[in-house]
């Protein structure tokens, strides 16, 4: 007896488990390290870099990280990388670089150079060249991403989602029997993105609802958009956007 | 304003602890509440009228992120991961893109002041609270940082706030120090220093990691001699000093330690009570919550009850508030006992009637950038940052000032820590362009050659 309770037990947590992974796998997606810059840009790069920052950063790029070096640059390449520029985008390094580097020199290549030195950089990052050259317009689109690589939609990801809006006890604002959120463009006048008609079984806590009339949607079925927001595990949406699709919302 | 005792000051300094407080009393009755009977204080400016009487200064060692707190930026979802060139300043680590907080607000008290989920009691308290959300200055470095907000300077000589209070005003009750400090360990340094003001105005040092008052005041009862016999040790000492005093002349730091050894002795008849927060209802100390930083505050409550000018209760476990990584799961972590005890000071001195008379005052020696560091924290930020202020004739349910779109900077009605020392300093009723101590050949101010009062947060 006692050792059906224990497989009840069991299979209830692998239940239970199976259904959160199948709650969770929608924000799993890969969103991997992407093409940024071509193979010629990074050989470009690799001379430029050698000319002025080897003195500093090694050629190794492992820096300060080198036990025998005696080098001061920060590790460009590595976990010290990912600490000090996952989650931003190119741009960030890139803007890094041009105010600052190199040092006692800075700003004194150009912004081509420095772009070439940051597509070596990545290159040395195991990033993948592809087929366009790195631009400064494409480096403030572009992610790095964060520790282990940003996996689902990633952090601040332009979403739009469909569901109940309910006022929780303390006053928080949550989309309840919520289908999947789905990547949105966030221009005025973009295509908003279709959704099924029935009910969902995610449930999302909306940030900044209150600054888009949500008392008056109360209870509304709902169209939200705006940025998907990560805290440990949860999923939450920084409101942008916020309509009503039907003035009620089933049971 | 130089500071000389003489030998009649010292006699009814030393010798009349109970009778200063009568006189005290006296004053009152002649003067009325407003007026602070002379002899007491050192502050010889212009009788402002007087809003607060005392301090509880909540100090958040490290920097507390106002991001996460009090400054919404709902911007930084917009320009996630960028780097504008807006907010391109130099900070002391290396930082990347914009990194948006992930904590929800919500609009509290009567004006909506928005406040973070993190903060829930803080925020039901919000109706009694000043947010100051342009506060600045001009040092991105812990130590020299905590020094301009404790004694506003970035020099590590300079008396903290403490001390210029308690020198300027004196004391309520002479079996108690002025000036305490207390935290896990004892704060100490900028938190408690007189600088070249007399010893006695320094900071005295209590450890609360243990609320037992036996561990917070260690030997503080002499388990040898009984009062009597430490009176008469006490006066012999303080015939020998005093026959020193005319061989060689008058010494303030001699002086500084007797006053200390007396207030010690007189701490023995009141303190170990004092100092006993079990003696609270148990409904009070849940209410602070069963932590080091909850025993800081509700013995803060107590200690100004008593009389204590100033309290400085820092957030135990020194540069805890500096969370260059990590900062979310940090600040779940962390949050919630502070903003207990935090709330529930602001509430128990309400429902006292004692919050008018008292500054409750919330801070850090900077805040945090809204660019990340390590990808998951936040850098030093003293471009712009929060600060709160509760009770003493603030108007409290408003936020004032303003960072720009992104929180990088103070932008709107900037608040600079001279500009709150002043502020503060004014409802104690002292002009902080009068507070001054000679030294050195020049008078010196808490607020240095700087510092305007801002009319605009007071009711």
């Amino acid at each position: 007896m006692r050792n059906i309770s224990v497989w009840c037990v069991a299979l209830l947590c692998a239940s239970v488990a199976a259904v959160a992974a199948q709650q969770a796998e929608p924000a799993r997606r890969s969103a991997a390290k992407v093409p940024a810059f071509t193979a010629a840009q990074a050989d470009r790069g690799k001379q430029a870099y050698a000319d002025n920052c080897t003195g500093c950063h090694l050629a190794g790029l492992d820096g300060s990280a080198n036990p025998t070096a005696n080098a001061k640059g920060t590790p460009l390449t590595g976990p010290r990388f990912v600490q000090d520029y996952g989650e931003s985008k190119i741009s960030a390094l890139f803007n890094k670089m041009q105010r600052d580097m190199p040092n006692g020199k800075a700003g004194s290549l150009t912004e081509q150079q420095y772009l070439d030195i940051v597509s070596y950089v990545l290159q040395q990052n195991k990033y993948p060249a592809g087929p366009n050259e790195l631009t400064v317009d494409a480096a403030t689109d572009i992610w790095i991403p964060g520790a282990g690589g940003a996996e689902g939609l990633a952090n601040y990801t332009y979403v739009s989602g469909i569901g109940c809006l309910q006022q929780d006890p303390t006053r928080s604002w949550m989309l309840i029997k919520a289908q999947e959120l789905k990547k949105a463009d966030a221009t005025a006048g973009a295509t908003p993105v279709a959704f099924s008609d029935g009910p969902g079984e995610y449930t999302f806590r909306l940030l900044n609802a209150y600054n888009y009339s949500a008392d008056p949607q109360n209870g509304h079925k709902v169209r939200v958009s705006g940025y998907l927001v990560r805290l440990g595990a949860e999923i939450r949406v920084f409101v942008q956007q916020l309509q009503t699709v039907n003035a009620s919302c089933g049971n | 304003m130089s500071y000389k005792l003489s030998r009649r000051q010292m006699i009814e300094a030393v010798g009349g602890g109970l009778g200063v407080v009568g006189m005290a009393g006296m004053w009152s009755d002649v003067f009325g509440a407003e007026a602070r009977p002379p002899g007491l204080g050192h502050y010889a400016g212009p009788a402002l009228p007087v809003k607060a009487k005392h301090v509880i200064m909540l100090y958040l060692n490290g920097g507390p992120s106002q991001i996460d707190m009090f400054d919404p930026k709902p911007a930084l979802f917009k320009y996630a991961g960028q780097r504008p060139s807006s907010v391109d300043l130099r900070t002391e680590r290396t930082t990347g893109g914009l990194l948006p907080s992930p904590f929800e607000f919500k609009r509290y008290g009567r004006n909506g002041v928005e406040v973070s989920e993190l903060l829930p009691q803080l925020a039901s308290v919000i109706d009694e609270v000043t947010v100051i959300r342009s506060m600045y200055t001009f040092n991105p470095t812990h130590t020299p940082g905590r020094a301009l907000f404790h004694t506003g300077s970035v020099l590590a000589t300079r008396p903290s706030m403490g001390s210029w209070v308690s020198y300027g005003l004196g004391t309520e009750n002479q079996n108690l120090p002025a000036f305490v400090a207390l935290g896990a360990p004892p704060p100490s340094g900028q938190q408690t220093r007189s600088g070249f003001l007399p010893s006695e105005y320094q900071g005295v040092g209590f450890g609360v990691a243990d609320p037992d008052p036996e561990k917070i005041i260690p030997n503080l009862r002499n388990k040898i001699l009984d009062p009597a016999s430490q009176r008469a040790d006490l006066d012999a000492l303080l015939a020998m000093n005093q026959s020193h005093e005319k061989a060689f002349g008058q010494d303030q730091y001699l002086d500084g330690r007797i006053k200390s050894m007396e207030t010690a002795y007189r701490m023995q008849f009141e303190a170990m009570d004092l100092f006993d927060i079990r003696k609270e209802p148990q409904k009070i100390r849940d209410e602070y919550g069963p932590t080091a930083f909850g025993t800081g505050c509700l013995l803060a409550r107590r200690l100004v009850e008593a009389g204590v000018r100033y309290v400085n209760v820092e957030y135990p476990g020194g540069q805890t508030w500096d969370d260059h990584s990590n900062i979310n799961d940090n600040l779940r972590k962390r949050c919630p006992d502070m903003d207990q005890a935090a709330g529930a000071l602001i509430r128990d001195l309400k429902r006292r009637g004692k919050l008018d008379e008292t500054l409750v005052v919330w801070g850090g020696e900077f805040g945090r950038t809204p660019v990340s560091e390590s990808g998951n924290g936040r850098d030093h930020n003293p471009y712009g940052f929060t600060m709160f202020v509760a009770g003493g004739g603030f108007k409290g349910g408003i936020a004032y000032g303003a960072t720009e779109e992104l929180g990088f900077r103070a932008e709107q009605n900037r608040v600079s820590m001279h500009d709150l020392h002043a502020t503060l300093l004014h409802q104690l009723g002292m002009d902080h362009t009068k507070l001054t101590y000679r030294y050195a050949g020049r008078d010196f101010r808490l607020t240095d050659v700087a510092g305007e009062i801002v009319k605009d947060i007071l009711a």
